[in-house]
């Protein structure tokens, strides 16, 4: 447990140390804020409507500002976790420290859940800036709580599968843009898997529509929760981490 | 090839011979496919590597708890602070927070980073982060220190001072057994720190014995 914390908190230690952590961070909050204003400014437009356009019926804070706010962020998301995640093992095998690190007494999992915690908790930290937004409307506003709930379940569990990616990416490639690039086709690829979807006959339409990551998320934000997405992303998220594992371990043994 | 323990055994050969793949099987960053390759009284059986007696195979975290590894390049992170460093390579080794301390505190005094204990890495001259290097390579007082080409790209000053540290290693750690291995192409370096050698060429081993029998040895028929 102390050598899985040790190489966590030096993820954290690095992405602070570097003027990198303020380019991401600041790009966050900017887009953050953006979209929020702008998810507001639409609320605001549809709650006093002009002598042009009609009342909208059964106007609501959650349906009509959170939840095209929380769309519009996952999009940041989408865009920064690979930012994050593209370092973390290609670097150390650039620079050469991945020969030591494997040197030392450290199992294979350790060093992977290690990184991987490190990334994890940043990109929630990131995830939880976004609650500052959430408790101003929760504060003045009365929105449904439980659907934002089920949002954040399921960001959560996106995230979980996002960042394995690019973990485990990054431990196949010494160079950090190729990582970044590849981390992003992994989330881009759902198109593809889209396609196969609809033009593939049965069950094999239901199959491919698991890969549908982003898909998933559509009924957690409309407060669904269905074992099905939540079996799709963890167990995507599982064996990622296990072809990491293995690619490790082909340091250990023969 | 074998590594007796208490002794310092030079690994020589021209550059490509496999000096450092080898010691990269031996810290555990390479598998072997084949051959066989043992240290500090190991013995081995085809494509396993024993270290102090211990398979690699068979018991990989163990092996790796009682090996010190230098590599060729002090490839170390340049963001942290050399303090900070050696907790962390501490806590990768499983050493408790005192033991940590006092393992700091003999690096500082025998590798000489007194001057240098708070500086980051990343602004540390070569030679200071060789010292570093090996500092995290001795830390935990391991059985087998392997050291790739510790003084390659070093001043005569500096080289003189990193060969007076591993020369300090011998008959560590407290109790004897331990054994180092290093690499070097130079043979001044070798004849001046290590008392035996094994000279390999194209990945095979040409000689191996003492220092004075490797002296009275031509190097054609050691290409040969």
């Amino acid at each position: 447990m102390k050598q899985l914390i040790a190489i966590a908190v030096r993820e954290w230690k690095v992405f602070f140390q570097t003027p990198f952590a303020m380019v991401v961070l600041t790009l966050y909050l900017v887009l953050a804020g953006t979209y929020f204003y702008a998810s507001f400014d639409r609320y605001l437009t549809l709650a006093n409507p002009s002598e042009a356009t009609t009342r909208v019926a059964g106007l609501n804070v959650t349906i009509h500002l959170l939840i095209p706010f929380l769309r519009d962020l996952m999009s940041v998301f989408v865009f920064i976790i690979p930012l994050i995640t593209m370092r973390s093992f290609a670097e150390e095998k650039k620079l050469g420290t991945y020969d030591l690190l494997v040197s030392y007494p450290v199992r294979p999992a350790v060093i992977l859940m290690g990184k991987y915690l490190g990334s994890v908790t940043l990109v929630f930290g990131l995830l939880g800036l976004s609650l500052v937004y959430c408790s101003v409307i929760v504060w003045k506003g009365e929105p449904f709580l439980p659907q934002i709930g089920s949002v954040y379940l399921g960001y959560t569990l996106f995230l979980l599968f996002y960042v394995a990616s690019g973990i485990v990416v990054s431990l196949f490639t010494e160079n950090q843009i190729v990582s970044a690039l590849v981390t992003y086709a992994v989330v881009f690829c759902a198109v593809v898997f889209a396609w196969l979807a609809h033009v593939s006959p049965a069950p094999w339409d239901r199959f491919f529509a698991h890969f549908l990551f982003l898909a998933h998320l559509e009924s957690f934000r409309n407060g669904l929760i269905f074992t099905g997405d939540i079996a799709a992303y963890v167990t995507t998220t599982v064996a990622i981490l296990l072809v990491g594992w293995l690619k490790i371990r082909r340091h250990f043994s023969s | 090839m074998k590594v007796p323990p208490g002794s310092i055994t030079g690994l020589i050969g021209q550059n490509g011979a496999g000096k450092s793949t080898l010691l990269k099987i031996l810290a555990g960053f390479l598998v072997p496919e084949t051959g066989r390759s043992g240290g500090a009284g190991g013995s081995g059986d085809d494509g396993e590597v024993f270290v102090d007696g211990l398979s690699y195979r068979k018991e990989p975290m163990a092996v790796r708890s009682r090996i010190g590894y230098m590599p060729e390049t002090p490839l170390l992170y340049r963001e942290m602070k050399v303090v900070e460093y050696l907790d962390f390579v501490g806590k990768l080794k499983r050493l408790n927070k005192e033991k940590r301390a006092s393992e700091c505190e003999r690096l500082i005094r025998d590798c000489g980073l007194g001057q240098i204990y708070h500086k980051l890495i990343g602004s540390l001259s070569k030679g200071n982060r060789q010292r570093v290097a090996l500092a995290q390579a001795l830390l935990g007082e391991p059985r087998v220190l392997l050291l790739d080409e510790p003084t390659s790209a070093l001043d005569p000053a500096q080289a003189i001072e990193i060969r007076r540290i591993i020369q300090g290693q011998k008959g560590k750690p407290p109790g004897g057994g331990g054994a180092v291995l290093m690499s070097s192409h130079v043979l001044s370096e070798i004849s001046a720190v290590c008392d035996r050698v094994i000279f390999i060429s194209s990945g095979e081993i040409r000689f191996e014995g003492s220092i004075d029998s490797f002296k009275g040895k031509s190097l054609e028929s050691l290409f040969a």
